[in-house]
Parts: structure tokens; C-alpha cells; sequence
């Protein structure tokens, strides 16, 4: 016991009083040992294993920086459905230095899923030279992780991955060529996609972080974001089921008719928007090169030609809203009518005819249509023509839209009244004559067409585009008397019975104009262009469709050829939205006197 | 100022003259019993320096833990994300119209080509009605 409690005290007087110089030179020690130890330390990893930790850290850590891609907006019909869309999808590529050893394994998993040859592959794993190669492009990522998980399970190291978005375009053809396409830089090339193209991309984010070695970012480091501006979405006027059918009833028509190309416009006539645009031969926008360059516009605003007697309907409007003439206008029709060197025919032969101006629209009559327009100074016809939106623009959005041809009065030969009155020496595109005829519809006031109903915000919310301007152009008066005028073309008598449908008032015109020889040589071998406008019901218009064959095998009129696709694709709209006839009675217009 | 250095100065012999006189009387001084006990200091500063360490490393773990939660989150966001994409997209393909009219001409059917609406408050009927006419099918070729 005392033992104990002697060895207690003494430990207890060591560690009161200590020694203090054994006590310094063993800290000392202590501290002089951990320092060379961090020294040496130091000395490791600044000097002999620098390089390989910079090449660790230029792998793996570090400040990532990463450029956040704005997601393309979407194009949209009028109902939301997708025409236009980008879904994300991944870039394949490998580093060769390290698939080269074990190219044919890696190659037969990649070619297994996806549709790149196996030789291409193999090829491109074993590219000398570089530590990048491009195996595949615009892979699904369901694909490209079920690869990557192959290769990850038979341990097979050098493929990645890289996000690569794809613009697919769900409806392939259908408003293909109004919606345009994108390049593979994802950029538009043409259409929608040209036209809208600084709303649809948006505006590119970034961000920097500090990953580990497995890519999580490390809390707490230093980290930055600038969020992507996504685009904005474009909503079409168009109705993506009545274009669906427009485009395939057109297709059938050109076919039968063996026509080279043709186009057909639908329109609401009280907003002028555009529900459908079809045009023929179009493309598959997902495979825009493997169309020719001429299929992959739209003609309907690209191309232009002379309208034909669908032309009488704006004159005849002019006409009647200046007060020279009504729809009872008695009009003495000759057989051939001279002017100067040149004589201006009907397309059927006859001696003189005692036509009410009714009669001349309801047959056609080329030489009465000049004869009641001698009524109407050349500058105001011009006017008049100019307020119908002939000549210019309609600005429609769409890249390389024509103004077509309207020549100046003060450049009218002696004949050019007269043929300008019924449809020739002047040029338009098939919007244009859709939008004018869609004046007379809408009771004489002119709307100027729109294709773009609004854009679509990232939240879904749409945003308006502005109200299509609008002007009178012709009296309602006028609009009125014209429409009864072109409901005799569609009745049994008229030029274009194959064009009513059963129970409608339907008001209509029909169109035959001498094609323009593109190679030259004036209309000389450049066939014609058969063409068919008119609405329903003629007394509420609610569907203004135009449809234009270019140089159709066959020479039948424009009734003929136009007026039963007029009939289908205004039936198909009339019924999708659900406008009843109106019930009343077509008026019997005297047609001779 | 310059007075109060005077003071200080004045004051200095004074303290030396107690120190002094304090020398001068030796005497065995105990060594005072009550010193401040050192285990309760020695326990509170392990004590700070134990929670601090500990609650670091709650904090670094916690961390790191949510990076990875969040990262597998984000897994998985991105993997609902791809197969809701990929459903839409087989949604796009069905309702596709070329789709729909291919699936229609199988089953026989053609467009209608008589519009007639059927007013269920009156019963009357407006258009003409009329079977549809198999000329009017929309001829489809494969790629529709």
C-alpha cells in the first residue's frame, strides 16, 4: 500500500513539475518528425509525381465546364399537334487508342442496335491518330444506354457518350413544306424552321463545376450557372388532319390528272388564316436530302402563273363596287372581239350571245368579261387589284414567297384591260388568289393571310400573334352579288357542277390560263394551268379552298379538274368543323336575256 | 499627457520600494490548495473540439450523401424523362392522321363525302345525306 502510494506520488510530482528541457527537446523532435513527414510529402507530389497527378486532375477533377444547350421550340398545328419537335438523343463516339484492340467486339454490340454497318464501325474504332472518333450520330437514348451498359458489363472501356439533339418531325410530309427543316448544325434551313428561326433556338446557358471522378459534383466547390433560355414554340394556323387530307387528295388529283405539280389552299375567309397548304410533289422532312431541291419549298408561295378566269371574280367585284355594272348587267358577247392586231376568243365557240354579266361568269366568257370592263378605267382596276393584294406580298412568313406581277397601268398595251380582266398578263401565287377570293367570302374585306396562330411559351402557355390587318376593298354589296354570280358556276349549267356539294350553297370559280414555257419562248409547250376557287356556304362562308394543277396530259377545264377536289377537301372541312348548311336557297340569277 | 507620465514616472520608485520591503521579510509560502481543477477544462475543450470534429463530419457526409442522393435523383429524372419521351413519341406515331387513315382504309372505311348534320334538339336533319362512295377512299401508298 505504501509501495503504491510512493509510486503515485512520485509519478504524480513528474508530471506536476516535469522537465521541462526534456519536455521541449521531445516536442521538438515530435514537431521536426511530422514536418519532414509533410515535407516529404510535399516533395512527392510537386516533384516526383506532379505530372501524373495534373493528368489525373485534367481527367477527371477540376472545373467543368459545360455548355447548356437551349432546347429548339416546337412547331405546332393549331391544336397543339406536334409538326415540328426535338427530342434528345446521343453522339457515340469512341477513343481509338483505346477500342483499337478490341474493335470487332465493340462494333458487333454498337451494330446490333442501332443502324451503322458493322465495317463502318470497326473502321472507325481503330482510326489512327486521334482520340476522337465519331461512330454515330442522333442515337435514341434507350440505344445508347442499353450499349453502353453491354459494354460496361464485358468490360469493354474507350465508347462515350455526348448529348446530340434530334429534330424529328412526327408527321413526315404532312406540312412539310410549310414547316421547312434544320441542318445538321441544327440549324432551319427552310420554312417555319428558316423563317422563325431566332425564337425557336433560344439562347444558350453554361455552367462550371467540380466533379469528381465519377461526375458528381463535389459540394461546396466553387460552381456557377447561367440557365438556358429555351425557345419558343411556333403554333401554325394549320390543321394538321385537313392538311393530312389536302396533301393526299392532291397528290391524287396531280396523279390522275398528270399534272407536274399542284397546290391547294385552304382558308378561313373571316381571319384569312391558312388551314391547310399543300403542296405536290413535296418531301419528308426527316429526309430532306433525298428530295429534290424544287420539292422542297412550296410552290404555293414560290411559284407564279397566271391565274385565268378566276380572275373574273375580283374583276366583276371591281366592277360592280365602282357602279358601272350589276349582276343583271345585260352584256352583248360577239363571237371574236378585236382589238388592234390581236383577237381575244371564248373557250367554246359561238355566234353572238345575249349574257346578263351573271351568265358571263357562270360560262366563262372571256370576251364578256372585257367587254363589261371597258366600263372601268385601267388606273382603277389597277386599284382595285392592288387592294385584292395582287402584286405584292402577303408575307405570309415563309422564305422565297413571290410577289407575283401586276403590271402598271401606265405599262398596259390596248389589250392589257382586257386580258388582265379575265386572268392573263398578270401573275400570282396561289396564297395571293386564295386571300382575294377569300375578300369576296368574307363580304368584301380584305384580311391578310396568316400562318402563325401564336408562340408557344416553355410553360405551354400560348402567346397570340397580332390581329391580321384588314381593309374593305369592295362593298358588301358588291362581295354579295359576286358570290350569288359564282354560285351559278357550281349549279348544274354551270362550268363546274362536279365542284357542289349536295345540300351547301357553294359559290365558285373555275380557272384554264396558258402556262409560262419556263425554258422560254413564251407560252409556246408550257401546257396550261388549270386552277379552282370557292367557298361554302356560300352565304356564311366559312371554307375558302383553291386549288391550282400545273400543266396537266389532260385538257379538260378547270371544273373538270378541280372541282371534284374541290369538292372532297371542302367536304372534309366542312364536317370536321361540324358547319352545317345553312338551309336557305341559292337565288336564280337570269344568265341570258 | 505629459503630466500623467510625470505621475507614472513618480510612481515607479514607490512600487519598487514595497517589492523591496516584501524581499526583505522571507517566509515559506504554501502552495495555494485551491487551484482551478483541470479536468472539467480539459473535458469542455476535448468536449468542442469532439462536437466540432464530429459535427464536420455530419455536415461533410451529409453533404456528400445529398450529392450523391441528388445525382441519383437526377438519374433518375433523366432516365423518366427519356422513356416519357419515347412514349410520346409512339403516342406521335399512332394518332399520326396518315396512321389513323391507313388503319380506317384497312378496316374498309372511306371519307365521307356528303356532309349531313343530324340536330338532336329538333330531329331535323340538314345536308344530304348519302352513303358514302368507296370512289371517294384516299388512295394511301406505303409510306403514308
Amino acid at each position: 500500500m505504501t509501495h503504491r502510494s510512493r509510486n503515485r506520488s512520485r509519478s504524480r510530482r513528474r508530471v506536476r513539475m516535469g522537465r521541462p528541457t526534456f519536455r521541449l527537446r521531445a516536442g521538438l523532435l515530435l514537431m521536426v518528425f511530422v514536418f519532414s513527414l509533410f515535407a516529404g510529402r510535399l516533395v512527392q507530389i510537386q516533384g516526383i509525381d506532379a505530372h501524373a497527378y495534373s493528368e489525373l486532375s485534367d481527367k477527371y477533377e477540376g472545373a467543368t465546364e459545360v455548355t447548356l444547350t437551349a432546347s429548339r421550340g416546337a412547331v405546332v398545328d393549331r391544336d397543339g399537334a406536334p409538326l415540328a419537335q426535338t427530342v434528345d438523343a446521343e453522339l457515340l463516339f469512341a477513343d481509338p487508342t483505346r477500342t483499337s484492340a478490341k474493335a470487332p467486339q465493340i462494333a458487333k454490340i454498337i451494330a446490333d442496335r442501332i443502324d451503322v454497318s458493322y465495317l463502318t464501325l470497326v473502321k472507325a474504332l481503330r482510326k489512327p491518330g486521334t482520340q476522337y472518333s465519331y461512330l454515330a450520330r442522333r442515337v435514341m437514348p434507350k440505344d445508347a444506354d442499353a450499349i453502353m451498359a453491354e459494354l460496361e458489363a464485358k468490360d469493354l472501356a474507350g465508347v462515350y457518350t455526348e448529348r446530340d439533339p434530334l429534330r424529328t418531325y412526327p408527321a413526315g410530309d404532312i406540312a412539310s413544306n410549310l414547316v421547312g427543316f434544320v441542318g445538321s448544325d441544327g440549324h432551319g434551313l427552310a420554312g417555319i424552321e428558316l423563317a422563325m428561326e431566332q425564337m425557336l433556338k433560344g439562347k444558350d446557358g453554361h455552367a462550371t463545376y467540380v466533379t469528381d471522378a465519377q461526375g458528381t459534383r463535389i459540394p461546396l466547390a466553387d460552381s456557377s450557372v447561367v440557365e438556358p433560355k429555351p425557345g419558343k414554340g411556333v403554333a401554325l394556323t394549320i390543321d394538321e388532319d385537313l392538311q393530312f387530307y389536302a396533301q393526299r387528295r392532291l397528290r391524287q388529283a396531280v396523279d390522275d390528272t398528270g399534272s407536274i405539280s399542284g397546290a391547294v389552299v385552304v382558308m378561313d375567309p373571316r381571319t384569312s388564316q391558312v388551314l391547310a397548304l399543300a403542296d405536290y410533289p413535296s418531301f419528308d422532312a426527316n429526309k430532306p436530302g433525298k428530295a429534290p431541291k424544287a420539292d422542297r419549298g412550296s410552290r404555293a408561295v414560290q411559284d407564279v402563273y397566271e391565274p385565268g378566269s378566276v380572275q373574273k371574280v375580283l374583276t366583276t367585284a371591281a366592277l360592280i363596287d365602282a357602279g358601272k355594272v350589276t349582276s343583271r348587267t345585260k352584256v352583248s358577247v360577239p363571237g371574236l372581239l378585236r382589238r388592234g392586231p390581236d383577237t381575244i376568243k371564248d373557250w367554246w365557240p359561238h355566234e353572238t350571245l345575249h349574257m346578263t354579266l351573271a351568265g358571263v361568269i357562270a360560262r366563262s366568257s372571256n370576251i364578256g368579261t372585257a367587254v363589261a370592263a371597258e366600263q372601268i378605267e385601267p388606273e382603277d382596276l389597277y386599284d382595285y387589284l392592288r387592294a385584292f393584294g395582287l402584286g405584292q406580298r402577303t408575307d405570309l412568313g415563309l422564305a422565297g414567297e413571290t410577289k407575283g406581277l401586276l403590271p402598271p397601268p401606265e405599262s398596259w398595251q390596248p389589250i392589257s384591260r382586257d386580258t388582265i380582266a379575265f386572268g392573263q398578263g398578270l401573275s400570282v401565287n396561289a396564297v395571293q388568289m386564295t386571300a382575294a377570293v377569300s375578300a369576296i367570302a368574307n363580304g368584301g374585306e380584305y384580311v391578310r393571310p396568316s400562318l402563325v396562330k401564336g408562340y408557344v411559351g416553355a410553360g405551354g402557355e400560348v402567346e397570340p400573334a397580332g390581329p391580321a390587318k384588314s381593309r374593305r376593298v369592295v362593298s358588301k354589296n358588291a362581295a354579295d352579288q359576286v358570290t350569288e354570280m359564282m354560285e351559278m358556276v357550281t349549279a348544274d349549267n354551270g362550268t363546274a357542277p362536279s365542284a357542289a356539294i349536295d345540300g351547301y350553297r357553294v359559290a365558285g370559280k373555275t380557272g384554264t390560263a396558258q402556262r409560262v414555257n419556263p425554258d422560254g419562248g413564251g407560252y409556246e409547250g408550257g401546257g396550261y394551268t388549270l386552277s379552282f376557287a370557292g367557298f361554302a356556304p356560300a352565304d356564311d362562308p366559312r371554307v375558302v379552298t383553291y386549288i391550282v394543277l400545273q400543266k396537266p396530259s389532260t385538257s379538260d377545264g378547270g371544273g373538270t379538274a378541280g372541282g371534284p377536289v374541290f369538292h372532297d377537301i371542302t367536304s372534309y372541312a366542312l364536317q370536321k368543323y361540324g358547319v352545317p348548311p345553312t338551309g336557305s336557297r341559292s337565288p336564280e340569277l337570269p344568265l341570258g336575256y | 499627457m505629459s503630466s500623467f507620465l510625470a505621475q507614472t514616472r513618480a510612481r515607479v520608485p514607490r512600487l519598487a520600494d514595497a517589492v523591496a520591503q516584501q524581499r526583505a521579510r522571507l517566509s515559506v509560502v504554501r502552495r495555494p490548495e485551491q487551484r482551478a481543477p483541470r479536468v472539467p477544462f480539459a473535458a469542455l475543450v476535448l468536449a468542442v473540439l469532439g462536437i466540432g470534429l464530429v459535427g464536420l463530419l455530419v455536415l461533410n457526409t451529409t453533404l456528400q450523401h445529398q450529392a450523391f442522393y441528388a445525382n441519383s435523383l437526377e438519374q433518375r429524372a433523366d432516365g423518366l424523362a427519356e422513356r416519357k419521351q419515347s412514349l410520346e413519341i409512339g403516342v406521335d406515331a399512332l394518332r399520326a392522321p396518315g396512321r389513323v387513315a391507313r388503319e380506317a382504309d384497312r378496316l374498309g372505311m372511306v371519307p365521307n363525302s356528303s356532309p349531313a348534320f343530324l340536330f338532336l334538339a329538333d330531329g331535323t336533319v340538314r345536308g344530304t345525306p348519302a352513303p358514302a362512295d368507296p370512289q371517294h377512299a384516299l388512295p394511301l401508298d406505303t409510306s403514308d
